[in-house]
């Protein structure tokens, strides 16, 4: 059950946001997407989900997503774009609803998710009168509501951007379980050191361009970085003993 | 299911029969003062004709009232702000002027060439959409609420100089109907055939909007969302934005363009039932009908000489005022 992109490239009038990308993501592993700005990380995570057209292939599970109907690829696809609706007139729990039809509604999975992520007090409430922060983790609750974990896909762009670090770090430990779970969790994130840390694989786009891919610690290495957002990194050993990169500062150096 | 939704839509639907119980009944002939009746046998007709086309207009620019805030993600969207109810008002105008031209079956009023009515209402809600659309760098559609609103209301202002235009062009007796007509004025006087299709074709875009109702609740998200979450938003939005010209069409055929029946119903309905579409759209029907048959019934009661005023002039200036305090609660609510 991996989510394969073959040859895709993508393009917005005379601009080429995606040239010839080759990329597949695993189930069980969490694989982070990784570029400097306008690289085409939203671009590729719009392609994977299939809700971008692009020429190339995307597969998943090995059946080719453009033959599948657009509901059929909603019950195994979940996306969460990096620009949510904020002023959506309705409250988080009935925003959740939507992410289900009716009969497949699971109130204790919806509760569950609340929980989760630190909602459920907030679940009453309307989704314009949330901080930035709590509409994300609203919205993400409603992407990992709308498909079971086991057999699907969760392509997620920039899901902790607004989140404080305890709630981003909630998130993204909530995400390692959903993999766990045997999903395929696919998400970009600018935080290399997080990127590193959460990360099973890596893909790092650079214009538009696959520079690499593969394990994260193979893809996200100071050497690469540096060539890739022309900042010099540092890999700093943690107390519990993992890798931590960081950029390097002048003061540092 | 919220408890609430239920009672309310009972005390809506009540509200909308107790004014229209009152058209029937509400009676001052010129000169004379004001009676609460059943009507004599010989005005009943009268009165039921008006009631019914007040019915179906109140109802049908509601629900495109409605269906337009939730498709173009606007809060400020109407048949009359987007410029819908004007294209079809220029529609009518320009067929009404070709017949008169052409002379091929005589001078008369717009209000009968519905088809032309509706090709108007599409044709603008369609320069409006498109105009409208934005594509962010990373590929993504949106609606640009401002761009929206001055694309519409520039719409709005050229298919009105072209309902000038055609005015200017037909003899002072047709010209002076046109007028009354463009004011808005619910018809005591109207085939029941006509009514009887108006009346099914706006119950069958009723029908089929909420069949769409959870796929319109998904759309109160963003593009990509609504996409990632199934709906197939080329055909909802082709079938939603028929629905609309076919609603503000027959609206406009029937009664002339009258604003901020589209604008209020929908605002007062998710005031008292939410966003939720199932709940929405049937009550913006029943806020639009309590509205525009409300109106329709303070015109027979206000005398300020010279003839009853057109129910067009009345809301205008009456529901800009109920539409800013409606604004304003809503805002204090989010």
């Amino acid at each position: 059950m991996t989510l394969a992109l073959q040859s895709i490239t993508a393009r917005y009038g005379d601009i080429t946001a995606l040239d010839s990308i080759e990329a597949e993501a695993q189930p069980g592993r969490i694989t982070v997407v990784v570029g400097p700005n306008a690289a085409g990380k939203s671009t590729l995570l719009r392609c994977a989900a299939g809700i971008q057209p692009a020429s190339g292939s995307v597969r998943f599970n090995g059946e080719e997503l453009s033959g599948v109907s657009i509901a059929d690829r909603a019950r195994r696809i979940a996306f969460m774009t990096q620009r949510p609706r904020a002023d959506v007139p309705l409250t988080v729990e009935e925003m959740m609803r939507l992410a289900r039809p009716e009969r497949q509604q699971d109130a204790e999975r919806l509760d569950s998710l609340l929980d989760s992520l630190e909602v459920a007090e907030l679940r009453s409430r309307l989704v314009p009168a949330l901080s930035v922060g709590q509409q994300q983790r609203a919205v993400l609750a409603r992407t990992l509501y709308q498909i079971d974990a086991v057999d699907g896909a969760f392509v997620l762009d920039e899901p902790t951007a607004p989140m404080d670090p305890r709630h981003a770090q909630l998130a993204l430990d909530h995400l390692r379980s959903v993999a766990d779970s045997g999903a395929v969790v696919v998400l970009s994130i600018h935080d290399i050191g997080l990127a590193r840390s959460i990360g099973d694989d890596a893909w790092l786009l650079d214009h538009g361009r696959m520079a690499a891919s593969g394990p994260v610690d193979h893809v996200l290495v100071p050497d690469r970085l540096e060539a890739t957002f022309g900042i010099a990194y540092e890999e700093l050993q943690s107390k519990q003993g993992g890798i931590w990169l960081a950029p390097a500062t002048p003061r540092m150096m | 299911m919220n408890g609430r939704h239920p009672v309310m839509m009972l005390l809506m639907a009540a509200a909308a029969a107790f004014v229209c119980a009152l058209r029937l009944m509400v009676d001052r002939p010129p000169g004379g003062s004001l009676s609460l009746a059943w009507p004599h046998a010989d005005w009943i007709q009268f009165r039921m004709t008006a009631m019914i086309t007040a019915v179906i207009v109140g109802g049908s620019l509601a629900l495109a009232g409605a269906l337009l805030q939730t498709m173009l993600r606007n809060p400020l969207a109407s048949p009359f702000i987007l410029g819908v109810s004007s294209g079809a008002g220029l529609g009518l105008m320009a067929m009404a002027w070709f017949v008169y031209a052409t002379g091929s079956v005589g001078a008369s009023m717009p209000g009968q060439w519905w088809p032309s009515a509706l090709i108007g209402a599409i044709g603008a809600l369609a320069i409006v959409y498109v105009l409208g659309r934005r594509r962010s760098a990373d590929g993504a559609a949106w609606l640009d609420p401002v761009a929206l609103v001055l694309v519409g209301v520039v719409v709005s202002t050229i298919c009105a100089g072209g309902m000038m235009f055609f005015q200017h062009l037909v003899p002072t007796g047709l010209r002076g109907q046109f007028t009354t007509w463009l004011m808005g004025t619910i018809p005591e006087y109207v085939s029941s055939w006509r009514l009887l299709f108006s009346g099914s074709l706006a119950m069958l875009a009723l029908l089929y909007a909420f069949g769409q109702h959870r796929n319109l609740d998904i759309c109160l998200l963003s593009d990509d969302e609504a996409t990632s979450l199934g709906v197939s938003l080329g055909s909802l939005r082709l079938g939603i934005f028929l629905s609309c010209g076919v609603l503000t069409s027959l609206a406009v055929s029937l009664a002339g363009p009258i604003a901020f029946v589209g604008l209020i119903g929908p605002h007062a309905a998710r005031l008292l039932v939410g966003a939720r579409h199932r709940w929405l759209l049937p009550g913006s029907v029943l806020c639009g009908v309590t509205l525009l048959v409300g109106a329709d019934v303070l015109r027979q009661i206000i005398d300020l000489g010279g003839g009853r005023m057109p129910v067009g002039v009345l809301l205008t200036i009456g529901g800009g005022v109920l539409f800013l305090m409606l604004l304003r609660i809503e805002m204090r609510r989010t």
